[in-house]
This record gives C-alpha cells, structure tokens and sequence, in this order.
C-alpha cells in the first residue's frame, strides 16, 4: 500500500529527524515549509495530456530509450509560479547571503525582469547562457535561483512522471541506472523491507527497481571495485561507490529505521555524507563530471 | 550511442541533484562540523550461491577485510526474491564454521585419521582407483550373452552445484565409464 503524503506526514518525518540532529534545524524549517508548499501545490495543478504514439513508444522500449526527454516535460506555469513566490517568501527567512539573493529574485520579479513563463522553459532546455546573463546583467546567485526554479516545477515534474508511467514495460523490468521516464540520474538509493533495492530519479522522482551489486553511474557489476560505507551511529544510511567511475550514491535503508520516510528529505539531510565523500575524492553520482 | 546519449541525460539531471539547500551553504558550519566527526566502516557485497539444494539460490555476502561478516538472500534473484530456508539462512556458521573443508583430506582404509594431501595426489589417486575398479568390475555382456557394457561397483553423486555444461561432460564420462547407478546429491 503506497503511503498517502500529507503536510502532517511531512512535518512528522522533518522533526523526527530535527530531534536527531538539531544543529540542522534551520535548514530543516525551511525543508519543512517548502515540502509542504509542493505538496499543496499539487492540488492546484491542471496536467495537459502528453501521449506516446504506439510507433515512438516501441522504439524507445526497444532501445531502452527513456520515455520523454526533459525538455518535452509539461509544467502547469501558473501553479509553478505561485509556488515560485511562495518558496521565495520561505527562503527570505533564511538571513544571510540566501535572503540576500533571495530579495534580488523578488525585486527582479515585480519588476518585471524575471518571469516564470520563461524561466522554466529555460532552465528545461538547459540554457547556460540565459542564466549567465541573468547572473551577470541582475547580480543573482544563478544557483539559489535554479534551486527555486526547480524547486517550484517539481510537483508538475512528479505528476507529469507519474501520467508516464502508464507507457513503461510491464512485462521486462527496467535493467538500466538511468530513470525510465527522463533518463536522468538517481540521486538516492533504496532498500526496501524486503531488501529490494529501488532507485530515485534526482529529476521527476520516479522510483525503479536496481540490481544490488550494480553502479548506475557506469553499469559496473564488478564486487572488486563495488564497496560501501556504513556510516557510524546511523546506521539508516550507507554510501555506495564505485572505484571504477569514482562515482557514489547514499542508500537509505528502511529495515533499519522506525522513523517516518519522506525520501526527498532523506536525500538532502545529510549533507556532511556528501562533503565527506567529496573531500574522499568521490563524485556525487548525479552531478557531470567537469562540474 | 549509448555513451554520448547518457552524458547529455546526465547533465540534464545536473539541474536537480546539484541544487540543495545544505549545498547552498545553509547550515554549511554544521555540515563541515559533522563531516569532520563522520567515522565510516568500508565493505563489500558479493553475490554467492547456496551450495544446499539446486534451486542453487543466491544470497549476499557482506565482506569486512577479506572476511563474511553476514549473509542475507539476494532480492535480486528471481527465484526465492530474497528468502532463504533454514540452511540457506545459517550461511554464515557454514561459512566461518571451524569444522570447514578448506583442504583435500584423506583417509585411508582402516585408518581413524584424516591426512592433508594436495590436490595433485587426489586426483591422481581418484584416477587409479577408478581405472583399477573399472578393469576389476567392468560387464561387457550378461549372462544371456547380451551386450551391456556396464559397471556395477561404481555409484556417481551428482551435485545441485554444477552448471549444464559440466553435468553434460560428468554424464558422457559415467557413459563411458558405464557407470548405470547415480543420482542427484539433493535426493540423498
């Protein structure tokens, strides 16, 4: 049975984990609100349909082609761009040089400068030289305005997921470490109760199953060069690398914890993982390499 | 294809994982704090087989320093999904248990001792003893004067561990040998 995700729900899952850490409270608040304003959000979204023609779709299954490319992703603008405001008017909370960015983006906003109707489209399409310009012409931290962009798509991306989910093949279980629907890399690992191991798309959030001894990153099924970490005092988690691409993923476990699962969380609330394994030389799985 | 195709995937996702709040420098002196103090054990997974039956299931090894520290069934494996039975689920004494073969033993007629030999001197020895047994015992007709080829002081075990490869090349030799009483370990 599929949990039913809720703002009680979230806010349970967020203070479980603000009582184990409570340095992170802050970054966790501002989690907190801004989960619950894309699930409400949901509510609001009116979905186009996108359909698969019988042709396309038996080529793409064919070839292990993802479903729809990113840039073909469908975002209800309107809903996205209140969600844009309201995440803002969450992260001017923050103090600091995040606020401080934060305020640029309004001002740029009421003013006409910035628009969601095109900076989603651009962020879709990968446009690195509109957010240079945006950068360079408005002085605005390119990165905390991505977070925001695609922070406010992300119900549209997961509902857009979702309606695709009806084209992929029930019959051969997907056998590749990219997402089936956007072919875009997993940002979180899973091992369910029964030991399964799934795989979560950093984009749209779709869920796949994975071969345990497996690296998504460079398809190395090799054990010599597969290890992982068990990481000490929480034993939830684990990070798995790979020696050959230097590549790892942070698995959570749900054998080994009570507490309430909200995956999107588990992925950003343990930052120090990250960094520790950055400064060990490994490369978040999800990020190019020349970034 | 393949490659330059799941390079531009790659940056696609780049949009997403790169971009949280931890990494915006949000409680950054906590994370720096926190990594600093991490302690992490390395390990490794192997996949096995069970050597009990010939469903051969898999399971996992969890492997510390060049030594098992646990087993689980592997979820992977299409045929229990993960479950083990009773002597699959006890892999781990098996494994780490003092009573282990890890050497050819031998011991000879009479005798209440087992002696290490190599393997070399094994198969040499298997070899003779099979070749004198076959010259010894070998039927090549009846009493009817029919031709049976056969060779009645010889039993093969069969093992759920062998691939169809080598139970083929196992048969052809119990053929040859004339070998007509065998059956499968996991019936004995």
């Amino acid at each position: 049975m599929s949990t039913v995700i809720t703002s009680d729900y979230i806010s349970k899952a967020v203070d479980q984990v603000k009582k184990i850490k409570p340095d992170y409270r802050l970054m966790l608040d501002l989690y907190e609100r801004i989960f619950i304003a894309q699930e409400n959000s949901r509510k609001t979204i009116r979905m186009q349909e996108y359909t698969i023609s019988d042709e396309v779709l038996s080529v793409k299954l064919k070839e292990k082609f993802p479903l729809v490319e990113v840039s073909e992703f469908i975002i209800d603008i309107e809903s996205a761009g209140e969600l844009f405001s309201a995440i803002c008017e969450i992260l001017l909370t923050a103090e600091g040089d995040m606020s401080e960015s934060v305020k640029k983006i309004i001002d740029a906003v009421d003013n006409g400068t910035l628009a969601t109707e095109n900076l989603i489209p651009a962020f879709l399409r990968e446009d690195e030289a509109f957010f240079n310009s945006i950068e360079k012409d408005h002085n605005i931290d390119r990165r905390v305005l991505g977070f925001v962009i695609f922070s406010c798509m992300k119900p549209s991306l997961a509902m857009f997921s979702e309606m695709m989910e009806k084209y992929l093949d029930k019959d051969n279980e997907w056998d590749k470490g990219y997402c089936p629907v956007c072919g875009s890399m997993p940002e979180l690992s899973i091992f369910e109760d029964n030991g399964k191991r799934s795989l979560l798309c950093g984009f749209c959030g779709h869920q796949w199953p994975s071969k345990r001894v497996y690296c998504s990153f460079c398809e190395n099924t090799d054990h010599e060069t597969l290890r992982y970490f068990e990481i000490d005092n929480e034993e939830e988690y684990r990070v798995d690398v790979c020696e050959k691409c230097k590549r790892y993923i942070k698995t959570v476990d749900k054998k080994k914890t009570s507490r309430t699962m909200y995956l999107p969380l588990e992925s950003i609330a343990t930052p120090y993982i990250d960094l520790k394994f950055k400064e060990m030389g490994y490369i978040p799985g999800n990020i190019p390499v020349d970034q | 294809m393949n490659y330059s195709r799941r390079d531009f995937l790659k940056m696609a996702g780049a949009g997403a994982g790169a971009l949280a709040l931890g990494g915006l420098g949000i409680n950054y002196l906590v994370t720096e704090s926190y990594a600093k103090k991490l302690k992490i054990k390395g390990a490794k997974e192997v996949i096995s087989i069970c050597p009990f039956c010939s469903v051969s299931c898999h399971f996992i090894a969890h492997v510390k320093g060049g030594q098992v520290v646990s087993t689980e069934g592997d979820p992977g494996y299409p045929i229990s999904e993960g479950a083990l039975c009773a002597k699959g689920a006890t892999m781990m004494s098996m494994i780490n248990s003092h009573h282990r073969v890890t050497k050819p033993l031998y011991r000879a007629p009479y005798s209440d001792k087992w002696e290490e030999k190599s393997y070399s001197w094994m198969v040499e020895t298997l070899a003779r003893r099979i070749k004198d047994t076959r010259d010894k015992h070998f039927v090549s007709t009846n009493e009817a004067g029919q031709k049976v080829n056969r060779l009645d002081a010889m039993f093969h075990a069969g093992s759920s561990q062998m691939s169809n490869e080598e139970c083929s090349i196992v048969v052809q030799a119990q053929r040859a040998l004339g070998i007509v009483n065998f059956d499968h370990q996991a019936r004995i």
